[in-house]
């Protein structure tokens, strides 16, 4: 204990801590802005179950027809209000009883009308007779691991350790060298590298925490999956806290 | 527990550094200059900050480097402290130099800069270790807090202490290491009068304790108190080098009478200033010189008391009216200004 005390990288490594600690700003930005950051755009972008689609026709038979899909609903309309409420998006799509057949008036750039019209059109069909020519039925898969959180939990990690590392170590340095507190560590007999291993140790030290923390929320809160080896974790995480440096 | 143990370890340092201070005065070099500057420049751009140093103090000196803001106080100090390098000559500290002796050296001096900020956060204390284990020996941390009369702010962090207790920490960083010479870089300058005070206390005590201290500073007063020997540098040379006493008595008087005169005319006070005949004064036996600066005329004079009757005599002969008229003792402000032309203060 005595020789550790008096060894100055321990003593250079302490203050690093000692400095980190008692500056609660550095401690929100690293530990607890990330997490925020995290839930917010986790709730922001979390995937909803697919819409039902409003849908319009110009006779009852059409809307019965059309509300007989799960995945539409349908109001009964004249053309003309038909039109207005596709103007003002209402609807996405208006099935217009025509003498030969039937018209679909919808805007196909918008994704959601399209799908409506491949509904739409599925669903009179099938109510004027047609028969599926094969069997199908659907396999549903909600795979964690693909989802929007997923991808940004290690970009939010990548950018807090290069962060924090830039702002840690870059930053603490270019102080020092304001306040002349540099010059005064050169004075001294204290060796050079000793300043710099102090700065990457308390990095090293922090960015476990840091990693360990950040994950260990993810996982717990979004269920984020961790595939991949701990170590090519752990190399990556050194990586990006250097080069943040 | 920390505390005591920590402790206990560096007693046995000190002991440990009595053994070694004792065969290191047994060395050679112990008879040799702490300090040695021959022929010493160096030019920032196109200033010369130090032109052509001489210098060399011994042993358990305390001396004084004097002299206006940019004289080269700074820049000298700097090079003896091997932060800046010379352009050309030489720098010996202990009979060693910063090109083969520098890892020795920075252990066997203590330096305080102008102007250190230390991390705020840190305590006293903790500042003091972190210093302290920078040096293979040196005093414990007790002793150093000790010194500087840090023992109720020893806690406390750093950006909570007042410009004389953070000037007092920095003396400690310098002397934590137990050094054989001191450098202090205008270590009093910004401070109320209290507080340095209470820091010349501090290099009067280490004076005593036998340190060699090389100190600059832009207070006469304060070389005068604490310092054996100064030299007065303007424009990166030294004009002047001795004690305060033998600077003081260069002048050629040992006092200083100071006064102005108003013609008695009011609205003619202008004119007044330019009627008085310095010739007549400097005729007077015991005044030495005399100056003008701003209206106000300095005479040196070595016999204030027959002086005096005849410096009135002599205004009221050519019909002027004193406005201030004082006395003081000559010094080394005065040797700056009869050197220079200029006052201190001026800069």
């Amino acid at each position: 204990m005595n020789k550790l005390e008096t060894s100055s990288l321990y003593q250079l490594t302490m203050a690093r801590f000692r400095l980190l600690a008692r500056e609660p700003e550095a401690i929100f930005w690293i530990f607890i802005f990330p997490i925020l950051l995290a839930v917010g755009l986790g709730i922001a972008f979390r995937n909803r179950p697919a819409d039902v689609l409003q849908v319009g026709a110009t006779t009852t038979q059409l809307t019965q027809a059309l509300a007989a899909d799960k995945g539409l609903t349908a109001a009964t309309l004249d053309e003309a209000a038909g039109t207005h409420a596709l103007a003002t998006g209402n609807i996405l799509l208006l099935a217009i009883q025509r003498p030969d057949g039937v018209a679909y008036k919808y805007d196909d750039t918008n994704p959601d009308a399209r799908t409506a019209r491949l509904l739409a059109d599925r669903a009179i069909q099938a109510a004027a007779g047609r028969r599926d020519a094969v069997h199908a039925e659907n396999q549903l898969v909600h795979e964690t691991g693909a989802r929007y959180i997923d991808f940004v939990v290690p970009g939010l990690l990548g950018m807090n350790l290069m962060g924090s590392a830039m702002w840690g170590l870059g930053f603490a340095i270019v102080e020092a060298r304001q306040k002349k507190l540099l010059k005064r560590l050169v004075a001294s007999p204290m060796p050079r590298w000793q300043y710099l291993m102090s700065f990457l140790l308390s990095r090293l030290a922090m960015l476990v925490v840091e990693v360990v923390v950040f994950l260990g929320f993810a996982r717990v809160a979004f269920g984020v999956p961790f595939r991949g080896s701990l170590w090519q974790l752990g190399l990556l995480c050194v990586l990006t806290s250097l080069q943040g440096s | 527990m920390r505390y005591s143990g920590a402790m206990k370890h560096e007693t046995q340092n000190t002991g440990a550094l009595a053994g070694t201070e004792s065969t290191a005065s047994g060395q050679a070099q112990a008879n040799g200059p702490s300090l040695l500057l021959r022929g010493v420049r160096k030019a920032y751009a196109d200033v010369q900050a130090v032109d052509g140093l001489d210098l060399e103090v011994a042993r358990g000196e305390c001396f004084g480097l004097l002299g206006p803001n940019g004289a080269g106080k700074t820049t000298t100090i700097e090079m003896c402290e091997g932060l800046t390098e010379p352009d050309s000559g030489t720098v010996e500290l202990l009979g060693l130099n910063w090109s083969t002796g520098a890892s020795q050296l920075r252990q066997r001096i203590g330096i305080q800069l102008q102007e250190t900020q230390f991390p705020d956060k840190l305590t006293v204390e903790e500042t003091l270790r972190m210093f302290r284990s920078f040096f293979k020996h040196g005093l414990p941390v007790e002793e150093s807090i000790q010194t500087a009369q840090l023992e109720e702010k020893r806690s406390s962090r750093v950006g909570g202490l007042s410009g004389g207790q953070k000037q007092r920490l920095a003396m400690a960083c310098a002397l934590v290491g137990n050094p054989e010479l001191l450098f202090l870089d205008e270590p009093t300058t910004g401070l109320d009068p209290q507080a340095r005070r209470h820091l010349w206390d501090l290099v009067e005590r280490l004076k005593q304790a036998g340190r060699t201290i090389i100190l600059t500073t832009h207070y006469m007063e304060e070389a005068e108190r604490l310092c054996g020997r100064v030299a007065i540098m303007d424009h990166g040379r030294v004009i002047a080098l001795g004690t305060p006493q033998q600077l003081i008595a260069s002048v050629g008087g040992e006092d200083i009478v100071e006064f102005a005169v108003g013609s008695g005319e009011p609205g003619s006070q202008q004119t007044g200033h330019g009627v008085v005949d310095a010739a007549e004064l400097t005729a007077i036996p015991s005044v030495q010189s005399h100056r003008v600066d701003d209206g106000l005329h300095q005479l040196s004079v070595s016999e204030l008391h027959t002086a005096v009757p005849r410096i009135f005599a002599a205004l009221r002969a050519q019909g002027l009216h004193l406005s201030e008229f004082r006395t003081h003792s000559a010094s080394l402000e005065d040797v700056f200004v009869r050197l220079t032309g200029r006052n201190l203060r001026d800069e």
